[in-house]
């Protein structure tokens, strides 16, 4: 059993809440080249899961992806205050896709 | 004599061999080890799949349950703060009073490590000045934390998704090349080598006959 730490990464109004709780906030407005700031996290092996705010997912999607396969951590895209843009569930629709070796949901959803 | 074998082409090794006996067994023995391993692959492929698609559905619940509450949470949390200026609420939780401590445990799961997740909160979350905040901000920073341990669960959970499917992506090849041409491979050349065997066999019979006929005509 090992320790690790929790990071969110969003705006202010996401990553304000979750610092009030303890888990370390990579605010986006506030950090310059925030590639290299999310690659440091993941990179230091410190952080076990970390929060991205579905609304830069975009920026990070080459970081994110190149964590996605390995144990840890483990990144996950949330919603934010203005509610959820569906973006969690296509990475769940991209999963699965991989796994099958096609997409075997349709247009299910 | 060694010679290329037509007709396995299909894929691009190029497989010399000497068509004899000993050959032939060693292929035989290699395409039964092939078999072999494709059904257990094909059992373990099976296998992921079930677990796969079991934890989809968990997935897909936790995930629409877990982006509500968080949604909730945030939006309890933005109107209790917002008539803060945002100098304000930066400052008021700068320092966070607790720490958020994430114990992981690996689990396996035939091959696979998965990790598991324990969050621990050490302090107390109220640590801000309650005379500038109003008593909302102690009830969304509830919420935020039960929102926080269903992220945990989903984060938990997606991480297993996405090993789950790496595996089985994988997993899926291996068969597929055991399958399609590994097994064919192996059977197209023990066929050749047989034909090959009886070819000579049979030229070794018609040269024996002829022998007998020229040394019978002699006498």
């Amino acid at each position: 059993m090992e320790t690790y730490k929790t990071a969110v990464v969003g705006d202010i109004a996401t990553c304000l809440p979750f610092r009030a709780m303890g888990v370390e906030a990579v605010i986006a407005e506030e950090t310059e080249n925030l590639c290299e700031a999310v690659d440091r996290l993941i990179k230091s092996r410190e952080y076990g899961a970390i929060f991205v705010a579905e609304n830069i997912a975009e920026r990070l999607s080459e970081i994110i992806e190149s964590a996605l396969y390995k144990p840890l951590p483990s990144i996950i895209l949330i919603p934010t205050v203005t509610g959820s843009l569906g973006k969690g569930r296509n990475v769940i629709r991209e999963t699965m896709k991989r796994a099958a070796g096609r997409d075997i949901m349709g247009e299910e959803d | 004599m060694l010679l290329t074998i037509p007709g396995t082409n299909k894929s691009e090794m190029k497989k010399t061999v000497s068509a004899n006996r000993m050959e032939n067994l060693k292929l035989k023995r290699r395409l039964e080890l092939a078999k072999r391993g494709h059904k257990l692959l094909k059992d373990k492929q099976d296998e992921l799949m079930r677990n796969f698609l079991e934890l989809i559905d968990t997935i897909r619940g936790l995930r629409s349950r877990t982006e509500n509450a968080l949604i909730k949470a945030l939006r309890r949390f933005t109107k209790a703060t917002c008539e803060l200026s945002p100098a304000k609420q930066r400052a008021l939780f700068a320092v966070p009073g607790v720490q958020f401590r994430l114990s992981v445990e690996t689990r396996r799961l035939m091959n696979l490590r998965i990790p598991a997740f324990d969050a621990e909160l050490e302090g107390n979350p109220f640590a801000y000045s309650l005379r500038e905040t109003d008593p909302e901000v102690d009830f969304a920073l509830k919420e935020i934390a039960s929102a926080l341990e269903l992220l945990l669960k989903l984060a938990e959970a997606e991480k297993k998704m996405s090993l789950l499917a790496d595996e089985l992506d994988r997993t899926r090849r291996r068969v597929n090349a055991l399958e399609y041409t590994l097994i064919p491979d192996l059977g197209d050349t023990i066929k050749y080598i047989s034909q090959k065997l009886e070819e000579l066999e049979r030229s070794n019979l018609t040269r024996l006959m002829k022998v007998k006929e020229i040394i019978e005509a002699e006498h």
